[in-house]
Parts: structure tokens; sequence; C-alpha cells
């Protein structure tokens, strides 16, 4: 009861930070000019987008304590140390939105005041998300695949050649539009090509493929899982970590090479990115409900 | 000579088919809770008691009646086995 206090102040805290450093900093004039907006209807529509942000993060950290409560009660049997892990991983995904969006907001507020920072600010933004990125799916990938050692599932032969078809083609495009994107007048990352190659392209590929990787081997064990009722609640709680890992890889690619898009208008990127948000709040629904269910099997 | 398995074991197996992993903590549950007795001491007589106390713990799971009554009677089939040769066996 106390960790789940623990979780829901801290989310409120974070949420509340977050409204009041957008209140705070000052708007940007550029928005103003570009939009031909002033200040203060530059922070209602800060507020239109605020708003259904805080609802994700709300979503993520719901579904993280869920799971969170349920893996409390494994801890002593063969699944716990797995389920530990994925709940880990769960957790660097659900603060990784706050944290990152606020050392974001302050940062570019920083930025504002002193245009000099303003490259060194971005690279700590881009580091922070893969640094995000890469524990949330190095925890999860490492709990799946105990979960799956647990009762001797292996990945099928299709299965493997779906995954690494999937992922060289992800890899490729990505590391077309990072390179292409790098070589621009304006370089978006600020860094040469070979860091971006050695510290963000590649590390990232590592992280998407383990986070994809962990996707496919909890649909495996929850689909060979013995048990109906189990199972039922088994896969719910597979369907979400998958889709929460899917929508958080697409949203850090869709970011990534978003100075790509640029010929996009800035509403249809916009929808995009709330469609994903979206489909990332949904995973951690279906977290919490299968959380729950498996929750109730060993309280009852 | 390979040990028979205990009444015990025999529920557990009959539950797997149901609650999978989960089956083993869940009769343990139920015998320790509902029964206040060590899981390894289930006895032939425990049995009608311990089945009432599964199907109102299943029914709290799952709103399919079907899947409770098909995990009932195969537990009910335990019963009707020869309590002296149970009993024999068990220990």
């Amino acid at each position: 009861m106390k960790k789940q206090l623990n979780t829901f102040s801290t989310y409120l805290i974070l949420a509340v930070a977050y409204i009041l450093l957008n209140l705070l900093i000052p708007v940007s004039k550029a928005t103003e000019l570009a939009y031909h907006l002033n200040g203060t209807q530059v922070r209602v529509l800060t507020f239109t987008y605020i708003l259904p942000i805080l609802g994700i993060w709300f979503a993520a950290f719901y579904g993280y304590e869920k799971l969170r409560r349920y893996s409390e009660l494994l801890k002593k049997t063969t699944e716990g140390s797995g389920f530990a892990e994925i709940t880990m991983g769960t957790k660097w995904l659900a603060w990784g939105l706050p944290l990152s969006a606020i050392l974001s907001t302050i940062l570019t507020g920083i930025a504002r005041q002193e245009p000099h920072w303003h490259s060194g600010f971005i690279i700590i933004n881009n580091y922070v998300a893969l640094l995000v990125s890469l524990g949330a799916f190095t925890y999860i990938s490492s709990g799946t695949r105990r979960l799956t050692d647990s009762t001797k599932l292996h990945p099928t032969h299709h299965a493997v050649q779906g995954l690494m078809l999937s992922f060289i083609t992800l890899g490729v495009l990505y590391s077309y539009f990072m390179i292409h994107s790098s070589e621009a007048a304006q370089n978006p990352f600020h860094l040469p090509l070979w860091l971006i190659l050695l510290t963000i392209i590649v590390p990232y590929l590592y992280a998407w493929f383990m986070g994809l990787f962990a996707a496919y081997e909890i649909s495996l064990y929850s689909r060979n899982t013995k048990g109906v009722l189990y199972r039922q609640a088994l896969s719910l709680l597979a369907l979400g970590i998958s889709a929460a890992i899917i929508a958080s890889i697409v949203i850090q690619y869709v970011t990534s090479i978003s100075p790509r898009l640029s010929h996009f208008t800035l509403g249809y990127l916009l929808i995009v990115i709330y469609l994903l948000l979206l489909a990332y709040s949904a995973g951690y629904i279906l977290i919490a409900i299968g959380a729950n269910k498996l929750k109730k099997i060993e309280e009852v | 000579m390979p040990s028979q398995p205990t009444l015990y074991s025999r529920v557990v197996r009959i539950t797997h088919v149901y609650l999978g992993p989960a089956a083993d903590r869940f009769i343990s549950r139920q015998v320790q809770n509902h029964l206040h007795k060590d899981p390894q001491d289930l006895s032939q007589q425990d049995l009608i008691k311990l089945i009432d106390w599964i199907r109102i713990a299943v029914s709290l799971l799952t709103e399919d009646s079907d899947i409770v009554d098909e995990y009932v009677i195969q537990l009910q089939l335990l019963t009707k086995q020869d309590p002296k040769r149970v009993h024999a066996i068990d220990e």
C-alpha cells in the first residue's frame, strides 16, 4: 500500500512539476511569430497537449503499479525473478516519459535565455531518451528470457526469420534517415556522423532488437503456458507489454527521424504521435487488467 | 518401485490444467486457509470440503461456469476412489 502511495504521489509530483514548468517558462518568441499568437494563446495551446500527456503518464504509472503488486506476490516462485525484471523494465518505460519530458522542458527554457547552450541540451535530451530505452528493454528482455528458459521454450525458425527481416528493414531505414539528417545543413543531432553511428544508431538498434525479441518471447510464453484461466490473464498482460514496447519503439523511431519528415504538416505529425501514445497507454491499461487478474489468482 | 502420488499432488495436477504455474500455490492456500492443515496432510475426508472451497474461489476468477463445472467434476472423480486404498497410497 505504501509503495502504491509512493507511485501515485510520485506521479502527482511529476505532473504538477510539468504543469508549473510549462506555466513559468517564458513562451518562445519564435512560436508566437510563426503562428501569429500572443503569449496567453500559446499557453492555452500548450495545455491542450499537456492534458492528454498527463493522461498517458497516468496510464503508464497505473499499469506499472499493478504489475509491481503482482510481481511482489511471486517473489519466492520460479517465475518470480522473470516478472520482477519485466516490472523493472516497465518502470523505466513509465518513469522515462515524465522524467525526459521535464528535463527537456527545463533545458528548452534555459536555452531560450542562453542560446549558446541549445546544441548541448539537444545532445543531452537525445542521450537521456536513449538511456531510458536501453534500460527498459534490457530489463524486459532479461525477464522474458528467464520466463521462456524456465519453461524450456525456444523461438520457432519462422519466427526468427520474421523477426530478423523486420529488424533489418527497420534498422537499415533508420540508419538511412539518421545519416541523411546528419549530412543536412542543420544537423539536428549536433554531433559528428561517427558519434551518431556509434553512440545513437548502434545503441538504439540494440535496444529495439531486445525490445522486439522480448515482445515475441512474452507472447510465446503466454501462448504455451499451461492453465486455461492463467493463460487468459497472462495473454492480456503479454499483449499489453508487447503493445507498450512496440509503441515505444515506433515513437522513438518517429521522433528520431522527425527532421526528415518536415514535408509533413505539424498537425499530421502530431496526430501520428498522439495515436502512438494512445496505443502506448492502451498497452499499459492491458498490463494493468492482466496483472490484476493474475494477482487475483494468487490471492483467492 | 516408483512412489504413488499423494492426494495433494493429484489435486494440484488437475488444477494445473486450469491455473498453470499458480496451481500449487492456489491449492496450498485453500488447504491452509480453509481446512487449516498442512497441504501434505490432505486426506480423502477433506476432499468434499476442499472442492466446495475451490468452486467458490474459481467462481471469483471466471464467469465461465462451464470451466468451473468441468474443473469440479475432475476433482470429484478423486472422491470416488477407494478411501482405504488412497489412504494406503498416501502413507
